[in-house]
């Protein structure tokens, strides 16, 4: 136990300093769309929603980094492969609302600075105080690609380059499936196949369906992922 | 610290249908410095990936003070594996690496790092990917050895060392093994410069562990016997045969006896020549031969 506390925090804070960058790099370029947004008269969302869609290839990116590097290097410190498969799931689940709550606070930080310089955005989460449920939602997206790329660098690590293509393909039904059911809800997601073209597959309309049952299915896929992901890194043999 | 006693029963290991390791079975009892022999490809490397539970064998069983060490959090925690790691693309500084070891070794020894890290002459504040391939090996057997686990194994990992730190590491792993005994386990194939080290040697070839003994014991089984050919030939029928030169009417045979000392007696009664063979000559014969 004290051991997976050890993984979960030093996998935490490392990513999280990965993350500064990238909020930071957002952040720089929402204030700039927003000063160009004033001089050309064009809308913008707030940084949250802005920066919703960048998130969702940031995890992905980062979970492909989770599923081979960490292994090997807590394997070199005689971790083993179950603190090792806790440390990286709770460190995401935490990275991912950690990442989102601190957007809304700098979204609810500029929001404030642009009021008093009389500059309005196109759309703003704290309008009508529903922003729990849009961040609730955007940190599951987050979750999602988070896992989905580790999954698909596990296929790689595990196999081969062929069962790694797989993997991949394997991957476009689960964003497929989280893309669809968050149709019309406050986000659009970039999924691999877009919840809309799903809905023109399939014929149904996503948006009858309401938060709750969106947020089920997330939920259930994020579980459904990390009992295949400790299946296949259970006995997984670290290579040097 | 109580010896962590090592026992492999029929151990094999399989890469699809490669087979690295062949039933193999010893046991390593005391806190000793052990030398792993093997030429490429022996199985060397295979073997230490087993001992630090970064595979899974085949068949046969491994335990490490008397448990399985597969997924065992008090045995692998007990266990640390240095190798010639690519560090290309590892950013963290010297002081993190060193940093991340005390944090999950609990018998790391934070000065005695600094002092190795000062012997290897390591710039401490350094990104580890920005350090030649000679301080990155300095660096992976500091971790090894300040990290005190009750198992240290090294897998060549100072290959790519310079001769006079190599020189410092080994005088350092004698040191460090009468300060704090444990059970040091390495591997090599640079048999001449390291053979002082080691209290017991294991030999493997394709495979299979072809001999495992105390490093005194197996010095004393092998011997070249010198002196006319035709003698020489009678003298050794029975005895297995490692090598044979033959200069003119003169040949020298090595050969690898139990009995040595009386073979030595006999062989002088004779007016034949005795010598001693290096345990680098020792396992060329052996590995050749085989």
């Amino acid at each position: 136990m004290k051991t997976t506390i050890k993984v979960i925090g030093d996998i935490f804070v490392e990513q999280l300093k990965w993350s500064w960058w990238f909020m930071g790099i957002n952040l720089l370029i929402h204030l700039s769309l927003s000063y160009y947004s004033v001089k050309y008269g064009f809308g913008i969302s707030d940084f949250t929603q802005f920066i919703s869609a960048a998130v969702s290839i940031y995890m992905l990116v980062i979970g492909i980094v989770a599923g081979s590097s960490f292994l090997n290097y807590y394997s070199r410190l005689g971790v083993t492969r179950k603190d090792y498969f806790y440390g990286v799931a709770i460190a995401a689940i935490i990275l991912s609302f950690t990442i989102i709550i601190v957007a809304d606070v700098l979204a609810f930080i500029e929001i404030s600075i642009f009021n008093m310089i009389n500059v309005s955005l196109k759309s703003n989460i704290f309008v009508g105080m529903n922003w729990v449920k849009p961040t609730f939602s955007i940190s599951l997206n987050g979750l999602i690609y988070y896992l989905i790329g580790w999954f698909i660098s596990v296929g790689y690590y595990k196999f081969n380059w062929k069962a790694g293509l797989l993997f991949i393909l394997i991957s476009f039904v689960f964003s497929s499936i989280h893309g669809f059911v968050w149709v019309d809800h406050f986000i659009d997601i970039p999924g691999l196949i877009t919840g809309s073209t799903m809905e023109e597959i399939i014929n149904i309309n996503a948006g009858q369906l309401s938060y709750g049952v969106s947020a089920a299915v997330d939920a259930g896929l994020i579980v459904f992922l990390l009992f295949v992901l400790r299946g296949l890194t259970k006995n997984v043999s670290v290579k040097l | 610290m109580m010896p962590y006693i090592i026992e492999a029963n029929d151990l094999s290991l399989k890469y699809k249908k490669f087979e690295a390791l062949k039933n193999i079975s010893f046991t390593l009892k005391e806190e000793k410095i052990y030398g792993i022999l093997g030429r490429n490809g022996a199985g060397k490397t295979s073997l230490l990936t087993l001992l630090s539970a970064f595979r899974k064998p085949t068949s046969g069983k491994l335990t490490i003070d008397g448990e399985n060490n597969f997924e065992n959090t008090k045995i692998m925690s007990n266990i640390s594996f240095h190798y010639e790691k690519n560090y290309s693309e590892e950013t963290s500084t010297v002081k993190k690496m060193l940093r991340d070891v005390e944090n999950y070794r609990e018998n790391y020894d934070g000065e005695y790092a600094l002092s190795l890290a000062e012997m290897f002459e390591l710039p401490i504040d350094k990104p580890v990917n920005k350090l030649s391939k000679g301080k990155q090996s300095a660096l992976e057997v500091t971790m090894g050895l300040a990290g005190r686990c009750p198992v240290t194994i090294f897998d060549e990992s100072y290959l790519s060392m310079d001769a006079p730190t190599r020189v410092k590491f080994y005088n350092e792993v004698l040191e460090e093994q009468s300060r704090k005994p444990r059970t040091f386990i390495l591997s090599t194939h640079l048999v001449s410069e390291m053979d002082y080290l080691f209290d017991e040697v294991l030999i493997l070839h394709e495979g299979k562990l072809l001999i495992h003994d105390e490093y005194e014991t197996l010095i004393s089984k092998g011997m070249t016997v010198t002196g006319a050919a035709e003698k020489v030939d009678e003298f050794v029928i029975g005895m297995k045969v490692l090598k044979e030169q033959r200069l003119g009417n003169a040949k020298a045979v090595a050969i690898y006896e139990k009995n040595s000392k009386a073979i030595e007696t006999k062989a002088k009664s004779l007016g034949l020549e005795v010598g001693p063979i290096s345990l680098q000559e020792l396992f060329i014969y052996i590995t050749e031969k085989e």
